[in-house]
């Protein structure tokens, strides 16, 4: 019979204590001091995307966001590329997977953004600086359509994370990790054994077969209520039209349906002459709220999905709410950096295909 | 320095009244038990070394509701790990913010050997673990208190929170119902009425 193995030592046990000891100390938001590569690029490997970024914008004393844009002509036009860009869902080929196939998914994705950090000082008293984190990542996925074994993705690209204003030194890390677990950083998820299959495998499945064909029930959907979420109600179906389509295969007819009923979404804006991340020409449709604009992209000519990102935007005119009342107001020293216009995160779809083996390329 | 050594209601006692030391000086005495245990139940030394860090954050967070048996923090903690460890994703998602503040290791792992020892216990730990899989949850966490920890009955109660007599029947139905004896861990115990009781 297999003894149980040894017992071992914990490693780096000295600055496991240290890290333990500084965390009772201070239950608040204190400096990452480790680059963060890792866990921002993990997500958007994975198919995520980074929402921590509000809650930076807030701080004390700003000004309130300069309203005053033209809505109705934006609105109109925003709309349009929506109805083209379900026009052009609904002619591409579906993927039919079979069974124990998998969803291979390519993506890029970037990140660049300030926040405000706090750092203990040697008294006790709190120090503020301004830090600046970024970065720029290459991935590929494999998600079981149907979920019957763990999803995979592999990977890579630079990071950094330096106080601000001061010099970008990025960091390259690559590796490869399973979808389902958590890593603290790339590096470390590149040091696993991948021949050992975990047992987790919740939320890997990203073919979405469960979503309506039909344009009122995809509206319904869209606005059902969500507990939590202080944003409005057509910012939030907005939103969920983005976390629907990002890093999720959804098959034409569900697509079309989607992209229709965001058409009808009051409050979006037109953007043109976008350029994506790997150059891509394209029109995007967003809308902004508490300072952020969510944006979908599209291609200029086609109106296919390319891919989403978010960008500092103060404007409050294509709000419902007008004004920005309930909205939060910029950091002032953040804003300095976070100009409107300013690209947060940005992730695309390069290829999306059937495979029949993790880790096999279409 | 001092030559008595505080015991651990004296060290628990400090660090709630903000002895962050004596909190570290907890984590020395016990983490490294906290971390093999993590191990035996997840078979993965990675996670089982945040889970480390988890399991004492949570205490932590819990300080309220800690109490300690025979003198000792252990039971407690052992008490906390099982609870982290029925969920340890999510348990890593909670903690994931705090995890991310802790500085890289300064160097990676270069020892070889000791690199394809820890694999080659992963992979025996997952085949252990593999042999109890048929068993409810609740009673593969008390065996594995209770067998491979070495917990006394009063101790495996209060980590699991049920009465001693529970810990009792419990395992008298556990090992009815165990197709072979478990493994036992590789050194001669301290005695330990249950390892009769379920070999």
């Amino acid at each position: 019979m297999t003894p149980l193995p040894p017992r071992r030592d914990l490693p780096d046990l000295q600055t496991r204590r240290r890290h333990l000891m500084s965390e009772i100390r201070t239950p608040a938001r204190r400096p990452r001091r480790r680059l963060l590569l890792g866990g921002v690029l993990a997500t958007v490997l994975a198919g995520g995307a980074a929402a921590v970024v509000l809650a930076a914008l807030v701080g004390p004393g700003a000004e309130s966001p300069d309203a005053g844009r033209d809505g109705t002509l934006r609105l109109a036009a925003a709309s349009e590329v929506l109805v083209r860009a379900s026009r052009r869902a609904g002619t591409e080929p579906e993927l039919r997977p079979e069974p124990g196939q998998y969803l291979y998914f390519e993506e890029r994705g970037e990140q660049d953004h300030f926040a405000r950090m706090s750092q203990m000082g040697k008294n006790g008293e709190k120090k503020y600086f301004i830090s600046r984190r970024g970065e720029n990542s290459h991935g590929e996925n494999w998600y079981p359509v149907g979920g019957q074994s763990p999803g995979m993705w592999r990977g890579g690209g630079e990071g950094y994370q330096v106080p601000w204003p001061g010099e970008i030194k990025p960091e390259r890390v690559s590796g490869s990790g399973w979808i389902c677990e958590s890593y603290r950083n790339v590096s470390e998820a590149g040091r696993r054994d991948m021949k050992v299959v975990p047992d987790c495998k919740a939320g890997d499945d990203r073919y979405r077969r469960d979503l309506p064909t039909d344009v009122e029930a995809m509206s319904e959907w869209l606005y059902s209520p969500k507990k939590n979420d202080p944003s409005p109600p057509d910012m939030r179906a907005f939103n969920k039209v983005v976390e629907t389509i990002r890093g999720h295969y959804v098959p034409p007819k569900s697509r079309a349906a989607l992209f229709a009923a965001a058409s009808r979404i009051p409050g979006t804006v037109l953007i043109e002459d976008v350029t994506d991340l790997v150059g891509r020409k394209g029109v995007a449709v967003g809308m902004a709220w508490d300072g952020v604009r969510s944006d979908l992209i599209f291609d200029a000519a086609t109106f296919e999905f390319l891919g989403e990102r978010t960008v500092m935007d103060y404007d409050a005119s294509s709000w419902p709410l007008k004004g920005g009342e309930n909205g939060r107001k910029a950091d002032p020293e953040l804003a300095r950096y976070m100009k409107p216009g300013h690209i947060m995160t940005q992730s695309v779809i390069l290829r999306v295909a059937l495979v029949d083996e993790r880790g096999q390329r279409p | 320095m001092t030559l008595h050594s505080r015991n651990d209601p004296e060290l628990w006692g400090a660090a709630v009244g903000g002895d962050e030391q004596a909190f570290g000086e907890l984590f020395d005495r016990h983490g490294r038990t906290v971390y093999n245990f993590c191990f035996r139940r997840t078979a993965d030394w990675a996670v089982a070394e945040d889970l480390a860090s988890v399991v004492f954050l949570e205490t932590w967070r819990r300080r309220k509701q800690v109490r300690l048996e025979g003198g000792s923090l252990l039971p407690w903690l052992y008490g906390v790990a099982t609870n982290v460890l029925r969920n340890h994703q999510r348990s890593l998602r909670r903690y994931g913010a705090a995890l991310s503040r802790l500085p890289e290791p300064v160097a990676p792992e270069t020892d070889a050997d000791l690199v394809a020892a820890r694999l080659d216990d992963q992979r025996r730990m997952r085949e252990i673990l593999d042999r109890i899989a048929h068993l409810p949850r609740r009673d593969q966490e008390l065996l594995v208190l209770c067998v491979w920890e070495e917990l006394t009955y009063a101790e495996a109660a209060t980590a699991l929170g049920i009465p001693v007599g529970t810990v009792r029947s419990r395992l008298s139905r556990i090992r009815a119902r165990l197709k072979e004896p478990p493994p036992l861990p590789g050194h001669k115990g301290i005695n330990n009425a249950l390892r009769e009781e379920l070999s």
